[in-house]
């Protein structure tokens, strides 16, 4: 598998479209796929899925974005399902390895959602910590995803972006900035999503997510199942401005479109990037 | 106002809460509901019992839909309602403790065989176990196609002793109902999907993976014994002459599992 550098706008790799994208072979710069997808249940492997996604390597770069490393809980960390995720990294090759800032369950119980950390000292720390032993146990960086939240804790001791900073810097990793996550926490929680971006380390981000959300009542829920909105292409012209034209994700993973859609999409955010950089010139 | 609650309980308190099969508002009448309540922010509208419920509601969603599309026969054999219905029974014994949200259905073949709905349904729990098997061999790495030079290497005092590899993704499974037939239909739509066997029809069922996707095929009892047989690792003229079946026949028998791909080898 030959090694490439990584730019312009990626789209996510979803079952609908594998015929697609085997027997068409779009011009699309890399896929993104869900690490989980092709790790099989216990005791299995990655079998049907891994053999299609091998297939779609030998023609494009892949992203590997996890969503079950639960990398805030309190449980002991997996290491059944690092050694999954190692195995897997070490057969793709991908070229970034990603999951969430979160918890997806504690005390035994895996509710298989993104769920938000209180923003503690005591957080920070317990998070660092388990990122470096991920890294350790997979042999290779990662990079972590702000996720969209609905609710807030009153012990919040510092904002979402000053948490991630801290990460950063205690631990080297990445952040994949998903830009309609920060728009969806904004409306919901009340904050600025242009100060959100001034507080991210620039050199620590990897990756960009776009996506379109739900609004129930001025609620916003993030159910990627809406092209992008327009305050998110506002949003991500902002973070292009701060961070470059990083690799970036157009994820659609409900009532997904047509490829040709998907592909108009990553088309304007590509657009996007153009823009902003000629601008900067 | 009292000193913030270690990480660990405040996520055993949250994790209590959007599990409850009860919903969002019993929940927070628990001790643990009335403890994580009071940690969520409320500086600006919705409510914490309505933020919470974001979280509650897409829990049962998230994991009925999961179960769905992983026992599509078994959601169109039994309607929407009997399926979410079987699926909150599910989850209120067996809570998901996996990364991995394929292990979730591994033991709703068993728990199903027991649930009431099984009286209605009597294929119910060898539905599931099928789709289980199906799932499974999904997730099995295959072995590489058979090389037909390996037969022509056996010495005929090897012959005595030689067994078959099988691919890993092949299994057997011995059913009360015709429940392939069920599988077969499950992206047809639900209407025609109301099924009344009042009787078992037992059968026996080969499940393993092709190039495309999981085969699931009927086998015949006899055939179905000396495959079982041979998968154990008993030796080729053993499992035949246990067979009973004459020489034409398992020359079929042979021939069809090796176009099929099911043999990989000898050991």
């Amino acid at each position: 598998m030959q090694k490439r550098a990584v730019s312009g706008v990626g789209l996510g790799l979803r079952s609908v479209h594998y015929d697609h994208v085997l027997s068409r072979r779009p011009a699309v710069p890399w896929f993104e796929v869900i690490s989980e997808n092709f790790m099989g249940p216990r005791g299995g492997s990655g079998g049907r899925p891994l053999e299609v996604l091998a297939k779609v390597r030998r023609e494009y770069p892949v992203a590997l974005h996890g969503v079950s490393l639960s990398i805030g809980s309190t449980d002991p960390l997996d290491f059944d399902y690092l050694k999954k995720l190692e195995s897997l990294a070490s057969v793709i090759e991908p070229w970034i390895v990603t999951d969430h800032l979160c918890w997806t369950g504690a005390h035994g119980k895996n509710l298989h959602d993104l769920l938000p950390l209180p923003y503690t000292e005591e957080a920070a720390r317990h998070v660092a910590g388990r990122i470096e032993k991920v890294q350790d146990a997979i042999g290779r960086s990662i990079a972590i995803e702000n996720v969209s939240s609905y609710l807030s804790y009153k012990h919040d001791e510092m904002a979402e972006w000053e948490f991630i900073a801290r990460i950063v810097k205690t631990t080297g990793c990445g952040v994949l900035l998903d830009v309609n996550n920060i728009h969806v926490s904004a409306i919901n929680h009340g904050f600025d999503g242009e100060e959100y971006l001034a507080g991210i380390p620039v050199a620590a981000v990897r990756q960009m997510h776009l996506a379109g959300y739900s609004e129930e009542n001025g609620f916003l829920i993030d159910t990627h199942d809406h092209p992008v909105s327009d305050p998110v292409w506002k949003l991500y012209a902002a973070a292009v401005r701060r961070f470059g034209a990083v690799p970036t994700l157009i994820e659609w993973d409900e009532h997904i479109p047509s490829f040709a859609r998907l592909q108009k999409e990553a088309a304007k955010a590509k657009e996007v990037q153009d823009g902003v950089c000629a601008a900067a010139v | 106002m009292a000193s913030a609650p270690p990480l660990s309980e405040l996520q055993g308190w949250l994790a209590a809460v959007w599990t409850t099969r009860e919903g969002v508002d019993a929940a927070l009448k628990s001790p643990a509901g009335e403890k994580a309540r009071r940690w969520i922010s409320e500086l600006r509208p919705p409510s914490a019992r309505d933020r919470l419920a974001v979280y509650s509601d897409a829990y049962f969603l998230r994991l009925l839909e999961s179960l769905g599309s992983e026992f599509p026969a078994v959601k169109r054999a039994l309607g929407e309602d009997n399926f979410r219905k079987l699926i909150a029974d599910y989850l209120s014994r067996h809570h998901s403790d996996s990364p991995n949200l394929s292990d979730l259905g591994s033991k709703l073949a068993e728990f199903s065989a027991a649930h009431a709905l099984s009286k209605r349904f009597p294929y119910l729990g060898d539905l599931c176990r099928l789709e289980w098997e199906v799932l499974s061999a999904l997730y099995t790495d295959r072995l590489p196609p058979l090389d037909p030079a390996v037969f022509s290497r056996l010495s005929p005092a090897d012959w005595e002793k030689a067994a078959l590899v099988f691919d890993p993704t092949l299994s057997l499974l011995e059913v009360s109902w015709p429940v392939d037939r069920l599988w077969a239909q499950r992206s047809s739509p639900a209407k025609a999907a109301r099924c009344v066997w009042r009787t078992p029809r037992p059968g026996k069922l080969a499940v393993w993976r092709d190039d495309e996707w999981v085969r699931v095929e009927s086998l015949e009892q006899e055939a179905f014994l000396t495959l079982e047989s041979l998968m154990r690792g008993t030796s080729l003229p053993a499992a035949c002459a246990a067979s009973g079946a004459e020489a034409d026949e398992l020359k079929s028998w042979f021939a069809a599992w090796a176009k099929e791909g099911l043999i990989k080898g000898l050991r």
